[in-house]
C-alpha cells in the first residue's frame, strides 16, 4: 500500500496562517504569526537572518512542528498533514538536488510516487524541460551542471507536480549577481504563466520588491508589515522596516511639535507633513531617504521648504547615481543619492562629480520626503 | 641556487618518511611470504599450492573461513546499518550513546570480548539459562562450539567496523535532500529506498570490506567460541607455520586466501560501481 503524495481535495492554492507559534525547547520562533495568500500571489518572506522567515516556510511545508496556531493549506487544515500529503513543494536553499539521480530523474522523482504510467510521466517531464530550456542535460547528473542550471533543475522538479503552492527558501543563494536579476525574472515570468502561489524568502530587500505582488517584513519572529512593495518602501510600518527596507538617514531633531508638523534639525525649522509616529516612546528623530534629499550649489535652485546648509565630505561614483556624505552645521551627517544627469558627464563622456568634498552646498527636501521615528 | 632547490623536494618527503617505512616493511614481508610459498624442498615448486587445493581437509579451511566471512559481513552490515541508522537519525543523545558504545569495543581487549561473548551464548549462558528458565526449551541453544557462534561473536567483534563508515555516510548527507523528497510526496520508506539507502552504499561497501578482511584474519574468536570444530584460516596458518614448521605450507594457503579476498572484494567494488552510474 501507497500512502504517499497526491493531496485530495481540490488544490486551491490558498495559504493561511492564524496566529502560528512556533517554539524549540525555550527560544520562541514564530511569535503569532498570521498571514492570508491568496492564491495565485507572489509574497516575499523579508527580514535579517533569523528572523523565522525560513521557519514560516517549512512550517507551511509541514517540515517544522507548529507550536500552536493553525496552517491551513489548499484550504484545508494543515497542521497535521505530513509534508509528503500537503500538496506544497519547497526548493531549498542549497536546492537539495539528488546527487545519484540525473536531471530527468530529479525531475521525474515526484512524479514517480504519484501512480502514473511511464509515458505520462515522460511527457510531463520533457515538458518540464523545454519549459526551463534544459534540453540536452536530461542525462547529466547535478554535479555536471553549472549553477544556473541546477537552479532550474530544482524548480523544474518542484513544478512537474502541479503543486498548487511553491514554496523558495532562498534559492538565488549561490548564484552571482547577474544570474541572479535573470533568474528573478525568469521566476516570475513562469510563476504568471502556470499561476501558481508563491512564498518567496529572501534577506535581499532589492529582491523582495523587484519580485513581489506582496512583501512581508519579519523580525523577531513577528510580522513587522505586510503591505506591496511601495507600501513597504513608501510608507513603512515601523522603524524596523524604514531601517531595512532600503537606506535611511535619521537625523537628530530638536524642538518637535506636539502635532508633529515642524521641528529644528542643526538649527533650522524644518516642516513634516505629519505621519504616523515610527516606533516606541517619544519623537526624537527624523528619517529621511537619501534620494529623497536634494543637493545644490545654492538656496535659489531649490524650491523645496526644507533648506539646509552643508559641506561636502565625501562623493561616490556609483555608475547611475552619485552618493553626497554632507555634514551639516551642527556636524551630523546626511546622505543624499542623486541622479547622474548628461551634463553631470565631462567631455569624454565620464561621470564627474558635481560637487567636492570641502564644498559649500545646500540640501533640502519637502514636506512629505521625512517621517517622525522614535 | 641548485641547493635549495634540491632540498626543497626533499623536505617534503620527510612527513611520508613513517608511511614509506611501513609500506617496505610490509611489502617486504608480503614477498618474503610469496617466496616461501613457491619454495619446497629448496627448489622452486607448485607443490604447496598442489596439496592446499586438492587435499579436501586444507581447503575446506578456505571454504569456511569464506562462508564464516561473508555471513559476519552480511550479519554485521544489517545490524550495523540499523545502529548508523539511529545514531545519524536520532537525538544528540542517542548519537552520543550509541558512539561511546561503538568506540568503547577497541578499548578492550579481544580475549576479554571474546568471554563476554561466551558468558551471553554458552550453554550455562545468559540466553540459554534464560530460555530454559521461561521454558522455551529443555536443552541448550547450540549457540557456541558451531559455525553460529563463531559468525555471532566476529559480527558482535567487527560491528565498529560496519557501523563507523556508515555512520559517517549518512552524517555527510545533507538533510535538505530528505526533506526535499518529504515535500515531493515520498513517505519515510519511499524516502529511505530511493534517497538514503542508495547514497549511503558508500559507507555500506567500505563497511563490508572492513567487516569481510577483519573475520578472514580472525583467529581467537573462531578457536575460543567455535571450540576448535570451526577453524578458519588463520588457525590453519598457525598450526603450520609454528606449530609444524611448515611455513611454505602456512604461506600457500596464506597467499591463496589473499588472492580469493582480493578478488571478492574487487567483485563487490565493481558491482557497486556499475549500481552507482554517477561521474
Amino acid at each position: 500500500m501507497n500512502t504517499s503524495a497526491e493531496p485530495s481535495g481540490a488544490a486551491t492554492g490558498d495559504v493561511r496562517l492564524r496566529e502560528v507559534v512556533v517554539r524549540y525547547g525555550e527560544r520562541l520562533i514564530l511569535d503569532r504569526v498570521s498571514l492570508d495568500v491568496r492564491p495565485g500571489e507572489f509574497v516575499c518572506l523579508l527580514g535579517p537572518s533569523g528572523c523565522g522567515k525560513t521557519t514560516t516556510l517549512r512550517a507551511i511545508a509541514g517540515l517544522v512542528a507548529v507550536t500552536s496556531g493553525e496552517i491551513v493549506v489548499n484550504g484545508r487544515r494543515a497542521n497535521d498533514i505530513p509534508p509528503h500529503q500537503r500538496g506544497t513543494s519547497m526548493v531549498f536553499q542549497d536546492l537539495a538536488l539528488f546527487p545519484h539521480m540525473t536531471v530527468a530523474e530529479n525531475i521525474a522523482f515526484g512524479l514517480t510516487l504519484r501512480h502514473m504510467d511511464k509515458s505520462a510521466i515522460a511527457d510531463k517531464v520533457s515538458a518540464m524541460v523545454e519549459l526551463l530550456r534544459l534540453g540536452g542535460l536530461e542525462d547529466r547528473f547535478p554535479k555536471q551542471l553549472s549553477g544556473g542550471q541546477q537552479q532550474r533543475v530544482a524548480l523544474a522538479r518542484s513544478l512537474v507536480v502541479d503543486p498548487a503552492v511553491i514554496l523558495l527558501d532562498e534559492p538565488f543563494a549561490s548564484l552571482d549577481r547577474k544570474l541572479r536579476e535573470e533568474m528573478r525574472h525568469e521566476i516570475r515570468a513562469l510563476q504568471r504563466k502556470v499561476r501558481i502561489t508563491a512564498l518567496f524568502v529572501t534577506h535581499d530587500q532589492e529582491e523582495a520588491l523587484t519580485m513581489a505582488d506582496t512583501v512581508v517584513v519579519m523580525n523577531h519572529g513577528r510580522l513587522e508589515q505586510v503591505g506591496s512593495p511601495t507600501e513597504v518602501y513608501e510608507t513603512p510600518a515601523s522603524r524596523f522596516v524604514l531601517s531595512f527596507v532600503g537606506y535611511s538617514n535619521f537625523l537628530r531633531a530638536a524642538e518637535i511639535s506636539a502635532d508633529r508638523t515642524s521641528c529644528r534639525v542643526a538649527g533650522q525649522p524644518i516642516t513634516v507633513r505629519s505621519t504616523p509616529l515610527l516606533g516606541e516612546g517619544g519623537a526624537t528623530a527624523l528619517a529621511i531617504r537619501p534620494e529623497r534629499v536634494r543637493i545644490a550649489g545654492s538656496e535659489t535652485e531649490l524650491s523645496l521648504p526644507n533648506r539646509l546648509p552643508a559641506t561636502v565630505r565625501d562623493a561616490r561614483y556609483e555608475g547611475a547615481t552619485i552618493s553626497y556624505d554632507v555634514a551639516l552645521a551642527d556636524g551630523q551627517t546626511v546622505m543624499a543619492r542623486v541622479q547622474l544627469r548628461d551634463d553631470d558627464r565631462d567631455a569624454r563622456g565620464q561621470g564627474t562629480e558635481r560637487f567636492r568634498p570641502g564644498q559649500t552646498v545646500v540640501i533640502a527636501w519637502g514636506a512629505r520626503d521625512a517621517c517622525f521615528t522614535g | 641556487m641548485t641547493d635549495m632547490a634540491a632540498a626543497a623536494p626533499r623536505g617534503r618527503l620527510v612527513p611520508l618518511l613513517p608511511a614509506l617505512i611501513c609500506t617496505a616493511v610490509f611489502i617486504a614481508a608480503l614477498s618474503s611470504l610469496l617466496v616461501d610459498s613457491l619454495v619446497s624442498g629448496g627448489t622452486w615448486s607448485l607443490q604447496h599450492y598442489r596439496r592446499f587445493v586438492s587435499d579436501p581437509v586444507y581447503f575446506a579451511y578456505l571454504l569456511r573461513s569464506i562462508r564464516v566471512g561473508v555471513f559476519t559481513t552480511i550479519g554485521a552490515i544489517v545490524v550495523g546499518y540499523a545502529m548508523a541508522y539511529w545514531m545519524a537519525h536520532g537525538s544528540a543523545l542517542v548519537r552520543r550513546t550509541l558512539l561511546l558504545l561503538t568506540i568503547f569495543q577497541f578499548f578492550t581487549v579481544t580475549i576479554t570480548k571474546v568471554y563476554a561473548i561466551l558468558l551471553v551464548l554458552g550453554n550455562n549462558g545468559l540466553i540459554n539459562r534464560a530460555l530454559i528458565a521461561l521454558g522455551l526449551r529443555d536443552t541448550p541453544l547450540p549457540l557456541v562450539n558451531n559455525e553460529l557462534g563463531v559468525v555471532i561473536g566476529l559480527i558482535a567483534a567487527s560491528l565498529p567496523f560496519a557501523v563507523l563508515p556508515i555512520f559517517s555516510t549518512m552524517m555527510g548527507m545533507r538533510m535538505s535532500l530528505i526533506e526535499a523528497a518529504a515535500t515531493l510526496g515520498a513517505n519515510r520508506m519511499i524516502v529511505f529506498r530511493r534517497i538514503i539507502l542508495p547514497l549511503s552504499m558508500p559507507g555500506v561497501v567500505a563497511g563490508a570490506v572492513l567487516v569481510f578482511l577483519y573475520s578472514l584474519g580472525g583467529l581467537i574468536t573462531p578457536a575460543l567460541i567455535g571450540g576448535g570444530f570451526v577453524d578458519l584460516i588463520a588457525s590453519f596458518s598457525y598450526e603450520q607455520a609454528l606449530l609444524l614448521s611448515n611455513p611454505g605450507f602456512a604461506a600457500a594457503g596464506a597467499v591463496v586466501t589473499l588472492s580469493a579476498a582480493f578478488l571478492m572484494v574487487l567483485g563487490l567494488e565493481l558491482v557497486h560501481r556499475r549500481l552507482r552510474r554517477e561521474p
